[in-house]
């Protein structure tokens, strides 16, 4: 009989008053792929917190490689040897790789370290898999491939039974990513089980033995693999609506890059027509960082981006949006309209035409922002309201270039969907927008052109053929048929 | 496999590259005071300047382990003179000197427990924490003799004078191979065990360390621990040297720790340093201090030297760590 690593049985788990998780239920086989994917990221957290810290449960019982870990009755607080990678990330960088495999782990009862026995140790970890990194590498000095590499491998050299890896698609390029796949792959086939929790269907699909929906806490639906097809999740994505964008003449070139070469990017030449929603993908995610400096400051590249025919004037005109940007852009301590207005004309700065100018702007966006804007603290908004302050503010300000790193970096599906939403606003206010990404999905759904790079070249300067290509090998051509043709076509 | 040069395996030990550069600082420091003064290369003054520099070397170890775990130690000072007076008072009444050593050593490693628990169990801030030790120990070290300096420790004590301060093995002053040995003994922990990545993984990521299973309050007590320790050993030192205790020993010493710690290359963001550089700090502090004096420096050019030095030092660090941050970042 197949044995089970995990069984989460009609687990209800309750915070300060709040349900996290509700009647939920789950197995995963040992050596099996589950994949989960979660509408709202509601309970996602505290279900992992519960996997590996045995936090307390209302109701339910929680089975790991068939042992009772956690239940109702009493609640162990132990800790389970599971493994999460793709959170925050849990090796120290400043200790080398060996020590982060070895000495960093529960059980290391060895009080001196012998460097080479363990450097040994690793070597041959790292052989297995077909990759190599030096054991006395810094952790600090790795790629994030690296990384989440050596994070999987301290994970099934300390005995670990299921790993969790969240979301990794966010952090991987497409090539690392398939790389990535088949070491969990080949560790799979040795008996252990991972849990992966992406953010599309698509991606899950490639890679899971079955498929968990998760909504609101709970397992809405489980697909096994020969079930795994769109048609199965339409009822539940009603909501999640195609955004493919009606067609437009758009002919002016607003931005234009002509063989602009930076330290990762070799000869890269695009044109961006006024009006146009372009994505540029980066499947070995060495560029984007780049491209959004040479836009930002202006330096650290060589050819050369014309705005409107003439030499860009960094920062001028240009929005950027960073990942993650509610960390990144937004004031905590402040008001939704001191953040709101935080960029806006220098004579608002002027206390006496300061509240003039905030209730022009108040009277304008009040009809589709709503009542949030006289919050007097962001801190107590939800994701959905913040991201509206974000992308009407590009809006307020007047950009007519809005540059989007990682548009969809971390959010949930209903997130997603308003930020398509927001996406589609900006489009539909005639500003240009730049979506500069890893991960295909959902910036296929909002974009009109796509153009890919790898390994810092142009892929093909035509897009639409060879992008459709692309599109097909990777989620089948169900899912390439949602993106808009090229206008180059 | 890929075959590094010897340098190059040198340079990829974190903070060498710092340790190297101060080195060199220190060398070009003593051929310029040598030049400016023969004399400095005696070796009456080597001997001294030795020992000036063995009780620096001493908290800087200390302070060194509290750093890398990103914490800092301010009661290092006021350790140095509770240490002092403590033995000093115990002696003065009579008892064995051995004795009151061992008792005056449990005292100070009371401080370092109840630092160490203040930051890691308690969450204060370290600065803080130690600020109010620092006072409470300072305190302590006034109150133990009634608020008085006290008398000479006497002839008995003179085995205790010689085995900490005047006594020599092979010529070389006790004061100096206790540093040495103290200092082999914590480089070794630091380098080559367990609790040596522990102190490193609670410095540089202690979600991290947390999450490997490092005891972050048993690493973030030893620490302090090991840096009350070290004050400890300074100052029965100062209590050998002078044959009394002074109530203001170890005063200002808590700066003096930091900067032979920073100088040597100990990051005060945390999970960065070696004690190697710890040992180029403290050098540099003492060279300074005895070269300058050779120069006839007065003590505020000698201060404000030493503080221009650690600025620089802070900011080289914090340029690197930066730098190193951006690269990242492209990468």
């Amino acid at each position: 009989m197949r044995q089970e690593m995990l069984r989460i049985e009609n687990v209800t788990v309750e915070e300060e008053e709040v349900t996290y998780l509700q009647h939920f239920n789950m197995h995963i086989f040992a050596g099996e792929i589950m994949g989960l994917m979660a509408l709202d990221s509601h309970g996602l957290k505290v279900l992992i917190q519960m996997l590996t810290d045995n936090i307390p449960l209302k109701y339910g019982s929680v089975y790991y490689k068939e042992k009772l870990v956690n239940t109702y009755r009493k609640s162990a607080q132990g800790y389970n040897r599971i493994f999460i990678i793709g959170g925050k990330g849990t090796l120290v960088e400043d200790l080398t790789v060996s020590d982060n495999i070895f000495v960093l782990r529960r059980g290391f009862h060895k009080y001196v370290i012998n460097r080479k026995v363990l450097g040994f140790q690793v070597e041959e970890r790292m052989k297995e898999l077909g990759i190599y990194i030096r054991p006395d590498t810094l952790v600090a000095d790795l790629s994030v491939f690296e990384r989440c590499v050596v994070e999987l491998v301290r994970a099934v050299m300390a005995g670990a039974g299921l790993v969790v890896l969240y979301r990794i698609s966010e952090l991987l390029s497409n090539v690392e990513l398939e790389r990535f796949l088949a070491f969990i792959r080949s560790y799979a086939a040795q008996g252990i089980s991972f849990l992966y929790i992406g953010n599309h269907h698509e991606e899950i699909f490639r890679i899971a033995d079955r498929f968990s929906i998760m909504s609101d806490g709970q397992i809405v639906k489980v697909l096994f693999k020969d079930e795994m097809s769109k048609a199965n999740l339409d009822p539940l994505f009603e909501t999640f609506h195609d955004f493919s964008p009606p067609r437009k003449e758009k002919n002016q070139v607003l931005l234009s890059f002509e063989h602009v070469r930076t330290e990762n990017l070799k000869d890269f030449h695009c044109q961006i027509r006024k009006g146009e929603c372009v994505a540029v993908l980066d499947r070995s995610n060495t560029i984007l960082e780049d491209l959004r400096e040479a836009l930002a400051c202006g330096n650290n590249y060589t050819g050369q981006i014309l705005y409107e025919g003439r030499p860009l004037v960094p920062g001028k005109s240009i929005g950027i949006i960073t990942a993650s940007p509610l960390k990144k852009m937004l004031f905590p301590g402040m008001s939704y309209m001191d953040n709101f207005c935080f960029s806006i004309d220098k004579d608002a700065q002027y206390f006496y035409k300061r509240r003039r100018v905030m209730e022009s702007v108040y009277k304008e966006f009040s009809g589709e922002l709503g009542e949030v804007m006289k919050a007097p603290d962001i801190q107590s908004l939800d994701k959905g309201s913040l991201y509206d302050l974000i992308y009407y503010r590009e809006i307020l300000l007047r950009h007519r270039l809005v540059v989007i790193m990682h548009p969809f970096f971390g959010a949930d599906m209903y997130l997603r969907l308003r930020i398509s939403t927001l996406i589609q606003k900006l489009k539909d206010r005639g500003i240009t927008l730049l979506l500069l990404t890893m991960s295909m999905t959902d910036v296929l759904a909002v974009s009109d052109r796509l153009r890919v790079v790898e390994d810092g070249c142009l892929l093909e300067e035509n897009s639409s053929a060879e992008n459709r290509l692309i599109q097909e090998n990777y989620y089948g051509e169900e899912f390439s048929s949602r993106v808009a043709p090229s206008p180059d076509e | 496999m890929e075959n590094k040069s010897f340098m190059k395996r040198i340079l990829a030990i974190r903070g060498m590259g710092q340790v190297l550069t101060v080195g060199v600082g220190l060398i070009i420091l003593c051929i310029v005071f040598g030049i400016l003064n023969p004399t400095f290369f005696s070796g009456r003054n080597i001997g001294n300047l030795l020992r000036q520099i063995a009780p620096i070397l001493l908290i800087g170890i200390g302070q060194s382990y509290v750093l890398i775990t990103g914490n800092i130690d301010l009661s290092i000072g006021s350790v140095v003179g509770m240490s002092c007076m403590i033995s000093a008072t115990l002696m003065t009444k009579g008892i064995n000197p051995w004795v009151a050593a061992l008792i005056t050593l449990f005292a100070c490693l009371m401080v370092g427990f109840v630092n160490g628990h203040l930051v890691a169990t308690c969450k204060l801030p370290p600065f803080i924490a130690t600020l109010g030790t620092m006072t409470i120990a300072r305190g302590i070290a006034q109150i133990v003799n009634g608020n008085y300096n006290t008398d000479s420790i006497g002839e008995g004590a003179k085995p205790f004078r010689d085995f900490f301060y005047y006594g020599k093995i092979a010529g070389i002053y006790n004061t100096i191979i206790i540093a040495i040995v103290i200092w082999l003994v914590f480089n070794f922990i630091l380098s080559k065990t367990r609790t040596g990545r522990h102190i490193y993984a609670v410095g540089s990521n202690i979600e991290a360390a947390k999450l490997s299973g490092v005891s972050v309050i048993g690493t973030v007590v030893k620490v302090y621990m090991v840096s009350s320790f070290c004050a400890y050993i300074v100052g029965i030192i100062i209590c050998a040297t002078s044959g009394m205790g002074t109530m203001d020993a170890g005063n200002m010493y808590e700066m003096y720790a930091v900067a032979a710690s920073v100088i040597g290359g100990v990051s005060t963001l945390g999970g960065q340093g070696i004690l190697l550089g710890t040992v180029i700090g403290a050098s540099i502090w003492g060279v300074l201090q005895n070269g300058l004096q050779f120069a006839g420096a007065p003590v505020a050019i000698r201060n404000i030297v030493i503080g221009v030095i650690v600025v620089v030092s802070v900011l080289l660090d914090v340029v690197v760590r930066s730098g190193k941050l951006r690269k990242k970042k492209q990468s």
